[in-house]
């Protein structure tokens, strides 16, 4: 009964500072397809997929957004209504995960999302193509990004490389799962209502009689 | 009184102008007569030459003052030089192809075909019969001469003038001076003038510049003024000599008037222009959306703007054509056409304009707000939209601003790594 009542659409927002390659990875996951060269997105935009989650039909929108701040001039009234969200940061750059924390906060209050300690966030590290680049060993790095998210409720953490395509495919697939259920734990809250009230049947009652001005 | 005095200065200014534009000619005259003498084989190439070279160091000995002499003296030998770069690419081209056209004064003189009417040669003031006749048009501000005429325009191309630097439009109402300030000449080719009845110098006032001119120079072309469009809303075409025409010709659609500066009252009064002013706002923000929106690109939605190109640069310039179209209230009926295409692309059609609106953070209205909707505030430093009450009521605190100030002191080593 439920089964058929959810939408088939899944709205996932990748946020993250300016560099750490959020659109490579929605290019990377959507197109199959990546560009070394680098070039700031503006505002956002959204691509959709359409893929299957245990026999099921689901079309995922995924909003890419700008990182750099003199490029969100324009609103973010997309946050609002998302299913999941999904937190990016470049493992060769310090930077980009201590800036972790001010995007999920950010997202929780632009979105306000009715259950917000249990609103699903998903954490990529990027880059680990890279990690000749890394100072620091991987292990620790991985323990690091594992800490916070234990402390961010459990958020699922992966390891991916838009550039060779590692662990993208898998990650956005983890992606849609927690979404979808998320989903669906939502309708249950809410079931819908049986006497629906329609306002426009009854406006009319008073029309008989009396002067129009 | 302080601005009639002005225009005095003004007129001066220009009669110097004229004055060392003949004194750079004759100058250049005297190097080239010399130049000859020594060596008859001249060609007009070296003698160009000759004439850039002296231009050049004319200008070089010249001191930077800003006296009005020097001033004018320093724009009479650059035009000389721009003319003569152009003479020479003229003599290159046809090195290399036949290409005719003949440059003087700042003019490029196109042959043109003898179909049509038979035009009057500005030059000699009488009648080109093509069919006997070689004539040619300026492709710039469209004088037309005899062939043979070609090499005693006096009148400066009005394209030379509008490219200078300090070129400004006159946004005085025409003010008069009376032909004794112009010793009883016109202004433009000092032949005697009088207002006697017997006379056939009859004086004809040029509207734009307020001076007389002779029947040669003024035809009594009708032209839209500048200045009292501006500050009439008066869109009447009145008579201008056929140099303010060529002028006002020419820059009739570029983007001179600054209306909201010139004359805000007239926009707080006329509740078109109010309007209009509004909507020329709204594009601005509209811009954002269409450049970050893949589809509003590959739609072109901003060509619909493309005859008013300046309008999604800026939002106070107007051309001379949208003055009259304001005046007629074309202008308002083409706008908010567009506006209502615009409009309906970002709230209603498109996802991703509709998915970057805002959502007032200061109350709990869950409707999207656009930087263009009515009763909205902006925070002027990140452009964030709220419900202008709510705005208002929290003193213009913008949430937003306050985040990203927090955010904004990071103090780790860029180059730190995990």
């Amino acid at each position: 009964m439920s089964g058929t009542r959810r939408k088939a659409l899944l709205k996932v927002i990748i946020l993250g500072d300016s560099g750490v390659g959020k659109t490579s990875l929605m290019n990377q996951y959507v197109n199959r397809r990546f560009s070394n060269q680098y070039k700031a997105t503006i505002g956002a935009d959204f691509l959709t997929k359409d893929v299957m989650i245990d026999d099921r039909l689901v079309t995922m929108q995924i909003w890419d957004t700008a990182g750099q701040e003199r490029f969100q001039s324009l609103g973010v009234a997309f946050y609002r209504g998302a299913d999941c969200c999904v937190l990016a940061f470049d493992v060769t750059n310090a930077v980009s995960f201590k800036s972790l924390d001010s995007w999920r906060d950010e997202f929780l209050i632009q979105a306000s999302p009715r259950d917000p300690e249990h609103f699903p966030f998903v954490l990529l590290g990027n880059k680990i193509d890279m990690e000749a680049n890394r100072a620091v060993s991987a292990k620790r790095h991985v323990t690091m990004a594992q800490s916070w998210c234990a402390a961010k409720g459990g958020m699922p953490y992966y390891e991916v490389s838009a550039k060779e395509a590692v662990n993208v495919e898998a990650a956005f697939q983890a992606i849609a799962r927690d979404a979808l259920a998320r989903e669906s734990a939502d309708t249950s809250d809410f079931p819908e209502l049986e006497n629906n009230i329609n306002l426009n049947e009854n406006n009319r009652s008073s029309s008989s009689g009396g002067c129009n001005c | 009184m302080s601005s009639v005095s002005s225009d005095v200065f003004f007129d001066d200014e220009k009669l110097q102008q004229g004055a060392d534009e003949n004194f750079v000619e004759m100058e250049v005259f005297d190097i080239l007569d010399q130049a000859r003498r020594e060596n008859p084989a001249l060609t007009r190439k070296e003698e160009i030459t000759i004439a850039v070279n002296l231009c050049k160091e004319k200008l070089r000995l010249l001191s930077d003052s800003d006296e009005k002499e020097e001033r004018t003296l320093r724009q009479g030998y650059l035009d000389k030089l721009i003319q003569l770069g152009l003479e020479k690419q003229t003599i290159d081209d046809e090195d290399g192809e036949k290409e005719e056209i003949v440059r003087v004064r700042g003019h490029s003189f196109v042959i043109q075909p003898i179909r049509g009417r038979n035009p009057t040669c500005e030059v000699c003031m009488t009648t080109i019969w093509k069919l006997m006749h070689a004539w040619r048009r300026c492709k710039y501000c469209g004088l037309r001469t005899h062939d043979k005429c070609t090499s005693s325009v006096g009148r400066m191309c009005a394209s030379s003038l509008v490219t200078r630097r300090d070129f400004s439009l006159n946004m005085n109402i025409c003010q008069e001076q009376g032909l004794a300030a112009q010793n009883y000449r016109c202004h433009e080719c000092a032949h005697p003038l009088s207002f006697e009845e017997s006379s056939t110098l009859e004086p004809r006032l040029c509207d734009y510049s307020g001076l007389y001119f002779c029947s040669s120079c003024h035809w009594n072309d009708q032209m839209t003024i500048p200045a009292r469009v501006l500050h009439n809303l008066d869109s009447e075409p009145r008579p201008v000599s056929r140099a303010s025409k060529q002028l006002l010709a020419m820059i009739d659609n570029r983007p001179l008037i600054p209306l909201a500066a010139a004359n805000p009252m007239l926009i707080k009064l006329n509740s078109s222009l109010k309007r209009i002013t509004r909507i020329r706002s709204d594009f601005l923000f509209m811009k954002c959306y269409f450049v970050s929106c893949r589809s509003a690109r590959q739609l072109r939605i901003l060509q619909y703007l493309c005859r008013h190109q300046h309008f999604v640069e800026s939002a106070d310039l107007y051309t001379m054509s949208e003055m009259r179209d304001i005046v007629s209230g074309k202008l308002l009926e083409e706008m908010e056409d567009i506006h209502q295409v615009f409009v309906k692309h970002i709230t209603e059609e498109c996802e991703t304009c509709k998915g970057n609106a805002f959502i007032c953070e200061l109350c709990t209205d869950k409707q999207i707000i656009f930087p263009f909707s009515d009763n909205v505030s902006m925070c002027c430093k990140c452009l964030a939209v709220y419900h202008h009450k709510c705005f208002e009521l929290r003193s213009r605190f913008c949430p937003r601003c306050e985040r990203r100030s927090k955010r904004a002191p990071v103090d780790i080593d860029p180059n730190e790594r995990l």
